[in-house]
């Protein structure tokens, strides 16, 4: 039988396999699936934890995490992409594909580091600094990406951060269902709406307006 | 010193030497099934080595000692590294302990400058671009090389192939960890780009696609033959070297016996021919990317044996 | 259940916003303008009474205020009623409306109910919901205008500040595995040891409640939103957005009475880069909202000094925070009269507001004053104030900072705006010539510049008195 340190490792691995692809990969239609894989990995960590720890509210954040983020929000995406169909290339993104892979890897290890020399001592193994290394992913994938739909990617990378840290550095959080519901239902909302919108008034996905904007 | 072992060494610098072009061969002719032709015969490359030897050479104008010297020491260089990898025993032979994992390295990093200088001599368009074109890469693939040796010695805690095929062989949960299995997914990636196969790159008469195959486009005669030997003897070495310490590591017979040998010999040509179905397989299943995609691959391969030293930081080994 | 029983006030500072934006959602424009003023003036009033009624009160574990609360509460409710009340001005005159009449209002009645929230709610994890949903309402309240910036703005800003507030959360989850509760007040009665697990929290909640806050350098989507907002959402962002997430790092901040020196000087260091980035940017502003968007940049970062500081400076920022609510409140209403006048928001191609929209230049120049903390207004008070606590660490080179990053943005400021209403026109220019500019809507604009003076020259019922003792409680200390 596995412990459950190994579990949170191999999953983490596996996690991380994923970050890297969705920061690497440059087409926006393998990243949808990618995102599901990454947070259906995370439900059966969930899983595994709230089977463990007998916990009926990491169960349901399983669930939830398995409904909303691995079948809902990819489900709406794609539809959002059947809308703007071939304009879902993204453009900028193309021509930085090791650029990305690598500030990707370069990245995940210095977080890595920054998380294990100030809380190292804190938790049992090292594999407990990987929500904050995937926190970081999202956060370059949000920073260095201009197509809305990818922005959208990796600000559910940063949710899935979320929940897993709250699985298990802390063990559960007390309003942890809640919030996971309350931010799954505002990235729907705002996928949808905001989404909508800039097809309406724009016709892109890019961000083109830097330039208007600063006057 | 102990003849047997001495024999065994024998044996496995002949096997590399002389069962290189049959891989060649057996891969040629792989390759030309799937795109439904008849292919050469295996013994082809046998035939060529033959023609070459015959035939006389030319040396281009404004070309130095270097364009004549360069293969052979490559050459060389090969067989050195023949007699330091496991390709046909599990325990090292009495010469294995010349260089380590790190060595064998530097060693094909030295028969692969002294071809791009050679043919950089040899002051001809085609050969400086393969020159130009496979010291570039060469640069981007290093660092993927390196840190592949770096999982390597995380997971053993020593340089030395052979303890890592016996601790990998030994260990099913080590082969199964994640810091072995992405460097093993790294090396199959480098090693697509250091054979020169697709996606990477198209040999044959594409002068576009070529980038190691180009190198070798001015020598003639005799030297023609040893450029071609030491190209099949890289892929040799690679191939079972891969085979052996990351892949498939099982099934060595350890008894220190030229039987024992033998056997390996014969289940190392399994594994090659299985080695050789893959990379045949993906060769078909994709195609050629363009250049400066070539950089994207190298820098995917590089993220790959990173992430394999982090999970080890992250993991341990079980 | 008596008008002195908080409890009542509790209940209607929450229901009146929530029920003004359901109600503002019916489709009729005059019954949705009324329903959402009625709804503001309700909010406000019960925010006034909270305040002087109740010194500290809890309900249960989740809802809670103390004077903190209660000033800011007063605070939002004030900026939210004055909006609500220019709104009407405001979008009588836009081009290419996104939203509807009716949309508008509930949304802006939504965003200030999150805001109450935020502010009653005694628990840090329902805070931060209240600050995520803030997110929501003002981003679509950002897109009223058709424009393809407005768009792009809208978006940023929720990425950005959905971004920041992950990482505030991946704090208050550190902080509860360290502390066990995430109440504020059982956290005041115990405060935990200090650990490592807390500090690493409260630098994150810096960098995640920082990016709402608009610090440097997670600041880039504040101009951006200040810009293609419309006036009074700009208004409500400045003076009440900003503050409201520097509230929520306060709370966090404060669970250790005595940060270590370490924490603090990070606090100071983001502070002071802030304001000084800000003044000097500010400079080179083209648009007059993007010009207030800045100078809101750089009195948070100055409010960040404070915080850090602690002692006199804290009470100098709050002091700062509540009279630069008022000030830059009026300063976006001038800013949205201008721009539907004239049609632009380049500073260059406004000229002779003085002659043309003379209240309106009038009310533009005082809320500037007010806003870059001129003498008697409260701001001065409060950036000296903290000022004088910087000096009182003995850190001369910080007070110097902080001087210099005042009075950069003083001279920019005040400088812009100058020019605007007293420069002269040129007939080359069309926009700088010519009629006079209606004023409607300015009164308002006078109503907050006059509380934001108030507050530095007078005592304020109630008001004053819950700064000093809200200062008292983080920790500050009243001369």
């Amino acid at each position: 039988m596995l412990a459950t340190d190994q579990v949170v490792a191999l999953v983490g691995v596996g996690i991380l396999l994923t970050a890297l692809y969705l920061q690497a990969e440059s087409f926006v239609a393998p990243l949808i699936p990618t995102i599901a894989l990454q947070s259906l990995l995370l439900a059966v960590l969930l899983g595994w934890l709230a089977w463990t720890e007998h916990s009926v509210d990491l169960a349901v954040v399983a669930g939830v995490v398995v409904a909303i983020r691995g079948i809902g929000i990819p489900w709406v995406l794609r539809h959002q992409i059947k809308a703007f169909r071939w304009k879902v290339r993204e453009i900028h993104a193309a021509h930085r594909v090791t650029g990305h892979a690598l500030a990707a890897v370069a990245l995940a290890v210095i977080a890595w580091f920054v998380f294990e020399e100030t809380l190292g001592p804190v938790f049992p193994s090292p594999a407990y600094a990987l929500p904050f290394v995937l926190l970081v992913q999202g956060l370059l994938m949000l920073a260095t990406r201009s197509n809305t739909l990818v922005q959208v990617i990796g600000y559910l990378e940063e949710e899935n951060a979320i929940v897993y840290a709250a699985a298990i550095l802390v063990g559960g959080f007390p309003l942890l269902v809640e919030i996971v519901v309350f931010l799954d239902v505002l990235g729907v909302v705002l996928v949808g709406v905001i989404l909508s919108i800039q097809r309406d008034v724009t016709g892109t996905l890019e961000e083109g307006q830097e330039e208007t904007l600063s006057g | 010193m102990d003849p047997t072992a001495q024999v065994v060494n024998v044996l496995q610098a002949a096997t590399v030497l002389l069962l290189s072009p049959l891989l060649a061969g057996i891969a040629a002719r792989a390759k030309a099934w799937t795109e439904s032709r008849h292919g050469p015969s295996v013994l082809q490359p046998y035939r060529d080595l033959a023609k070459y030897l015959r035939k006389e050479t030319l040396l281009p104008a404004g070309s130095s000692r270097l364009f004549i010297v360069a293969p052979l020491i490559a050459f060389g260089a090969y067989l050195t590294i023949a007699i330091v990898v496991p390709v046909i025993t599990p325990y090292p032979i009495p010469f294995a302990s010349t260089v380590d994992f790190l060595g064998g390295g530097l060693l094909f990093g030295l028969a692969g400058i002294l071809t791009a200088l050679a043919a950089l001599d040899a002051s001809s368009n085609y050969t400086a671009l393969g020159a130009s074109r496979s010291l570039s890469f060469a640069a981007l693939a290093e660092p993927t090389l390196i840190v592949v040796f770096f999982a390597v010695a995380v997971i053993t805690g020593t340089n030395n192939p052979y303890v890592t095929n016996n601790l990998i062989a030994s260990n099913f949960s080590v082969y199964l960890s994640p810091t072995h299995l992405l460097v093993t997914a790294a090396f199959f990636l480098l090693i697509l780009v250091e054979t020169g196969k697709l996606p990477v790159e198209s040999a044959g008469l594409m002068e576009f696609g070529m980038l190691e195959e180009g190198r070798t486009f001015e020598h003639s005669g005799p030297l023609l033959g040893i450029s071609r030997w030491n190209g099949w003897m890289k892929q040799f070495l690679l191939y079972s070297v891969f085979l052996n310490v990351f892949l498939i590591p099982w099934g060595m017979v350890s008894t220190p016996t030229v039987g024992g040998a033998l056997e390996n010999l014969i289940l190392l040509l399994g594994k090659l021919l299985l080695l050789v179905a893959v990379v045949v397989f993906v060769e078909a299943t994709f195609a050629k990317v363009r250049l400066f995609k070539i950089r994207d691959f190298l820098a995917l391969s590089f993220s790959l044996a990173v992430l394999s030293v982090f999970a080890f930081a992250v993991l341990g080994v079980p | 259940m008596t008008p002195s029983d908080p409890t009542v006030w509790l209940f209607l500072v929450l229901v009146a916003p929530a029920a003004g934006a359901v109600l503002a959602l019916i489709p009729l424009p005059r019954v949705s303008e009324w329903s959402a003023r009625l709804a503001a003036l309700v909010t406000l009033a019960a925010a006034l009474a909270l305040l002087a009624i109740a010194p500290s009160e809890q309900w249960g574990s989740y809802l809670g205020i103390d004077q903190l609360s209660e000033v800011f509460l007063v605070m939002v409710a004030g900026i939210y009623t004055t909006s609500t009340w220019y709104s009407r001005r405001y979008l009588r005159a836009v081009s290419h409306p996104y939203l509807g009449v009716s949309t508008y209002y509930a949304l802006l009645a939504a965003f200030a109910f999150a805001m109450v929230a935020t502010l009653v709610v005694s628990d840090l994890g329902l805070m931060w919901i209240g600050l995520e949903a803030t997110t929501i309402a003002s981003a679509l309240l950002v897109v009223l205008e058709r424009k393809p910036t407005s768009v792009e703005a809208a978006w940023r800003y929720t990425i950005i500040a959905s971004a920041g507030l992950t990482i505030a959360l991946f704090a208050l989850i550190l902080l509860y595995g360290a502390t066990g509760t995430l109440n504020i007040f059982r956290l005041a009665e115990n405060p935990p040891a200090l650990s490592l697990p807390i500090q690493m929290a409260i630098a994150l909640a810096l960098v995640g409640y920082g990016t709402k806050v608009g610090l440097f350098p997670m600041h880039t989507w504040l101009p951006d939103a200040h810009s293609e907002a419309p006036s009074p959402v700009s208004a409500m962002f400045s003076g009440v957005l900003l503050p409201t997430a520097l509230y929520a790092f306060v709370r966090v901040y404060r669970i250790l009475p005595s940060p270590p020196v370490a924490l603090s000087d990070l606090v100071l260091g983001f502070g002071v880069a802030t304001a000084l980035v800000a003044a000097f940017l500010l400079q080179r502003q083209r648009s007059f909202k993007r010009l207030l968007a800045y100078s809101s940049m750089e009195v948070m970062g100055l409010a960040v000094i404070g915080i850090a500081i602690g002692g006199v400076a804290l009470y100098g920022a709050l002091i700062l925070l509540v009279a630069h609510a008022f000030a830059k409140s009026a300063a976006f209403y001038c800013a949205g009269n201008v721009l539907q006048e004239t049609g632009t928001t380049r500073i260059e191609d406004v000229r002779n507001l003085g002659s043309r929209a003379p209240w309106t230049g009038a009310a533009w120049v005082l809320a500037a004053f007010g806003v870059t903390g001129a003498p008697p207004f409260g701001t001065f008070l409060g950036e000296l104030l903290i000022v004088t606590g910087a000096l009182a660490t003995g850190n001369v080179l910080l007070a110097a900072a902080i001087v210099t990053a005042i009075a950069v943005a003083f001279l920019g400021v005040n400088s812009q705006i100058g020019r605007m209403v007293f420069g002269g026109g040129s007939f080359e220019n069309p926009s700088s010539t010519g009629h006079r500019l209606s004023e409607r809507g300015i009164s308002v604009a006078y109503l907050n510049v006059g509380i934001a003076l108030a507050l530095g020259v007078v005592s304020l019922p109630y008001l004053t008195e819950a700064i000093r003792a809200a200062a008292t409680l983080l920790g500050g200390s009243v001369p």
